[in-house]
């Protein structure tokens, strides 16, 4: 399935075209989930927020307008939304930044038997970064997304996407050390 | 100049154009060093196999986003920003919706709805009758099942219905049911009410809302369903079993009601409430023995039961296929047995995975081989609910081969914990030896409500909290679990190494360490759960002392004092001159049991009356478990040098045991040893951060405390004894 869609297949969607619309969904309803199940850290939230994405994407159809965001930067957008909605709906904590439970305090080399990284083990340390750093990696690594478009879908700069993306992954490196999960 | 983040985006830029890393990284100048190891990550994360929904979920999701969109649900599009052509933009808009509306309609509804039910198969023989007593006749594919009508199946037939908004009904050989009902509702929900007399059927229902609901009665209970796919048997005695394989259904039997979720099932019977939800299995294989209640099918015991329905003969040698619970025990219970000509062996069942290791994984209390021969969906988690299906190796092991995620609603009542529901028991601990080695064992506790409460993904950490400088090692076996149920507990082990430094630390010197749940993966959260270990340096051999309080004279102890109290003789104190009774003495004598002139002549011998109580405590707490240790031998040992902290470690009792002191009772005098400044002086240090570390609390009165003892050790108007606690 194709990352991209053919302006075509949006406009048929905007003209009411049920293939259109099926199309639509069939190819972002998995980079959507992956998205939310990173950026919420729950399978079931992730899957209940996808469906409101596409709801939410079949209300706003009509007025979107290709000229304001690429198709996939709008439909982002709203799924960010979303994850925000989420967080602030449920009033949980949305990220803890990398506190002092994670600095070793003393030596101790055989504290954790070493890892190979997994998308579980990601999610969990992702949920370690700033929301902001969240959204770069999750969005530049793995939906793929190239960094101008990372841009849109944040109203940042390509510098401060660029800035945001080194320091996230610099901060999911130390994450990852201290737990002594490797990959590579 | 090229800055470091443009850099590393240009590194990332050819990784995305297929470059391949090692490649890359030989390229980097050594100045951009620390960016390997993150490209590397990067490249990791995208080479990382994705989560991804269960394309049954997808299907139903995509359902969801239809049904709330015809329902009308949300809020309209966006008004249009430019006020002269308003009206136009809401006019448009409106007519999206409208389209959007009918899109969801076409998409979710068969052509040629009708308010019947459209009969879609009819293999074999396939009967319908216009009513209660009225003559069958032959229908075929195409014909219409109109409310009030019964359709009927021969044997080796089959029959397919379907109602206007997509549902399915698929009745199998020999079976029966009325169409007591069938209802378009205004949103274009059908609202259908079947019977079912005998025989087995199969749905699958198109989700709907409360008002436009699927039911399936029979004589023992209904099942009621908002859009789901389910199964109902019916045997000859009105006993029925409903099982579902994915959604919910409610089976209503005897004014009580159930709710199954995927792959579970229940039974009932005439005039008895729905027995509780089970996991499922079916089997389907020769009946290799038979021994009382206990068949063996392939390599599989199932167990049978007074309300197991048979349906052909089930000699030893045939095939059968059978439909089961399993038991909280354990059990596989045969619901139905059907005999069978020939067929294929298969056999599954559904359950919760509980671990995931590297070649096998446990889903309920079953162990299943896992290989590469087992397909599975990467997302699944510990906890998740699936179906196993398997084969019997030569070996007698099952080996999966597929393992599915069924997916199950949380329970509608009881919320998910907002955090995970653990404990340790107990939640200090505390060991005292010489050598660097030590190792003590844990438990965790999931204290929560089953099954609410289940516990996923838990990961143990430490953190030392005091003495990092000794710490060579800590090793935590094991430190992770995939799944602890609620009511369930687990141990480890805490194994840990100190490194030389410790050798030559004194004693009484200590090691904290706190072990926390570090990490769970759901109920995500925090545990606030801790354990405190506490290790304290003990080398010293314990001094043996025989002294008994004598008159007139201080205990005696096998080493001497190091430091001995100022001169003070009893003369000084009124208490010593016996001409005055103390009240504070006075109630400990009461408080121990103990006489007046004993208490007296501990405090004229030097103690503090906080010492003497601790000293009677820690005696009593000895007799707990055999012979109390003599005060006299306790007095004896501190005055060679040891506090009180290091006595309790010694006589092996817990932190907290010892109840703090009660407040002096009113115009009760200060209880001063003899000899003792007038000046009040503090309690001895325990810790240097004054964290009394095994003491008592000493600000909180206890009930059952003696009244008006000052806390902690020696008399609060001397010099603290030799060697303190630290």
């Amino acid at each position: 399935m194709p990352d991209v869609i053919d302006d075509q297949v949006v406009l048929l969607a905007q003209a009411g075209d049920r293939d259109a619309i099926a199309t639509l969904y069939e190819t972002f309803q998995r980079q959507i989930y992956r998205y939310l199940y990173y950026r919420t850290g729950e399978h079931h939230a992730a899957e209940d927020l996808t469906a409101e994405v596409f709801v939410k994407l079949m209300q706003g159809l009509p007025n979107y307008r290709r000229r304001e965001a690429p198709f996939r930067a709008w439909l982002f957008q709203i799924a960010r939304n979303q994850a925000i909605d989420y967080y602030r709906r449920k009033s949980v904590r949305q990220h803890s930044a990398m506190s002092d439970d994670l600095v070793d305090p003393g030596p101790a080399p055989e504290r954790l038997a070493e890892r190979r990284l997994t998308h579980d083990y990601l999610r969990s340390a992702l949920r370690r970064l700033t929301p902001d750093q969240c959204d770069v990696v999750a969005l530049r690594f793995l939906a793929d997304m190239p960094v101008a478009e990372v841009a849109r879908v944040l109203n940042k700069s390509e510098s401060a996407i660029k800035n945001l993306q080194l320091r996230g992954l610099a901060a999911l490196q130390q994450i990852l050390a201290a737990r002594k999960i490797t990959y590579g | 100049m090229v800055n470091r983040e443009d850099l590393f985006e240009l590194c990332l830029q050819e990784l995305e154009a297929g470059v391949p890393l090692e490649a890359l990284l030989a390229r980097l100048p050594d100045e951009a060093a620390d960016l390997k190891e993150l490209l590397s990550l990067a490249a990791a994360m995208r080479a990382l196999p994705q989560p991804a929904p269960a394309p049954e979920k997808a299907a139903r999701r995509w359902q969801h986003v239809l049904k709330v969109f015809a329902n009308g649900r949300g809020p309209g599009p966006q008004p249009n920003r430019r006020p002269g052509l308003a009206w136009a933009g809401r006019a448009l808009a409106g007519l999206a919706v409208v389209a959007l509306i009918v899109w969801a309609v076409s998409l979710a509804s068969p052509p040629g709805a009708a308010l019947a039910a459209r009969i879609t198969e009819a293999a074999g023989r396939v009967e319908v009758a216009a009513g209660p007593g009225e003559d069958w006749r032959l229908v075929a594919a195409g014909d219409s099942l109109l409310a009030g009508q019964s359709l009927r199946t021969g044997d080796g037939s089959a029959a397919t219905l379907r109602f206007a908004d997509g549902s399915l009904t698929r009745l199998y050989a020999n079976s029966s049911l009325t169409l007591t009902a069938v209802d378009r509702r205004p949103n274009q929900a059908v609202s259908v009410h079947l019977t079912q007399h005998a025989g087995r059927t199969a749905h699958e229902v198109q989700p709907r809302g409360p008002e436009a609901a699927f039911v399936v009665a029979t004589p023992a209970g209904a099942a009621r369903v908002q859009g789901t796919a389910f199964n109902v048997f019916v045997g000859a005695a009105g006993l029925a079993r409903f099982a579902v394989e994915a959604g919910q259904v409610r089976v209503e039997a005897a004014g009580e009601a159930v709710v199954l979720s995927a792959g579970q099932a229940t039974l009932t019977l005439p005039g008895r409430p729905p027995g509780l939800p089970a996991d499922e299995f079916r089997e389907q294989g020769p009946l290799v023995a038979v021994q009382n209640t206990v068949w063996m099918v392939g390599g599989v015991p199932v167990r049978v039961s007074d309300e197991t329905v048979v349906n052909g003969r089930a000699d030893v040698g045939a095939i059968v296929d059978i439909v089961g619970r399993v038991l909280a025990n354990g059990v596989w219970l045969a619901d139905v047995v059907e005999v069978v000509s020939a067929g294929a062996e298969t056999a599954s069942f559904t359950g919760v995975l509980v671990d995931m290791g590297l070649d096998s994984w446990r889903v309920g209390g079953a162990t299943v081989a896992v290989s590469d021969r087992t397909v599975y969906d990467p997302a699944l988690e510990p906890g998740a609910a699936v179906r196993v299906t398997f084969e019997l190796l030569p070996d007698g092991r099952w080996q999966a081969t597929r393992i599915e995620a069924l997916e199950r609603e949380p329970p509608p009542i009881a919320p998910p914990a907002a955090s995970p529901s653990l404990a340790f028991e107990p939640d200090e601990l505390l060991v005292a030896g010489c050598g660097p080695e030590f190792s003590v064992s844990g438990r965790l506790v999931n204290d929560g409500e089953p099954p609410r409460d289940n516990v996923s993904g838990v990961q143990l950490d430490y953190r030392v909290i005091r003495g990092a400088v000794f710490m060579e090692t800590v090793r935590i076996e094991p430190d992770n679990w995939g799944l602890i149920l609620a009511g369930e507990s687990v141990s480890f082990k805490l194994n840990f190494s100190l490194n030389p430094q410790w050798s030559q630390a004194a004693d009484g010197a200590e090691v904290k360490i706190q072990v926390q749940v570090g990490e769970v993966v759901e109920p995500a959260g925090e545990s606030p759960a801790r354990l405190t270990v506490t290790v304290v340096r003990q080398c010293r051999p314990a001094p043996t002392a025989t002294a008994t309080p004598a008159e007139g004279a201080a205990p005696t102890a096998t080493s001497a004092p190091t430091q001995t109290k100022p001169a003070a003789g009893p003369a000084d104190n009124p208490i010593c001159l016996g001409g005055t009774s103390h009240p504070i003495a006075s109630a400990l004598a009461e408080h121990f049991g103990v006489p007046y002139a004993e208490i007296a002549r501990w405090f004229c011998s030097g103690f503090g009356f906080g010492e003497i109580r601790l000293a009677y405590e820690i005696s009593a707490q000895t007799g707990q478990s055999g012979a109390p240790v003599p005060v006299a031998e306790i007095f004896a040992l501190r005055q060679t040098g040891l506090g009180w902290g290091d006595l309790m470690i010694q006589f092996g009792i817990l932190p907290g045991v010892i109840p703090p002191p009660a407040q002096p009772p009113d115009g009760a005098p200060p209880a001063s040893a003899p000899g003792a400044s007038p000046t009040p002086q503090p309690p001895e240090e325990d810790e240097p951060d004054g964290t009394p570390p095994f003491g008592p609390p000493v600000d909180v009165p206890t009930a059952g405390s003696p009244p008006g003892i000052p806390p902690g050790g020696g008399p609060p108007g001397g010099p603290p004894p030799p060697g303190g606690d630290d």
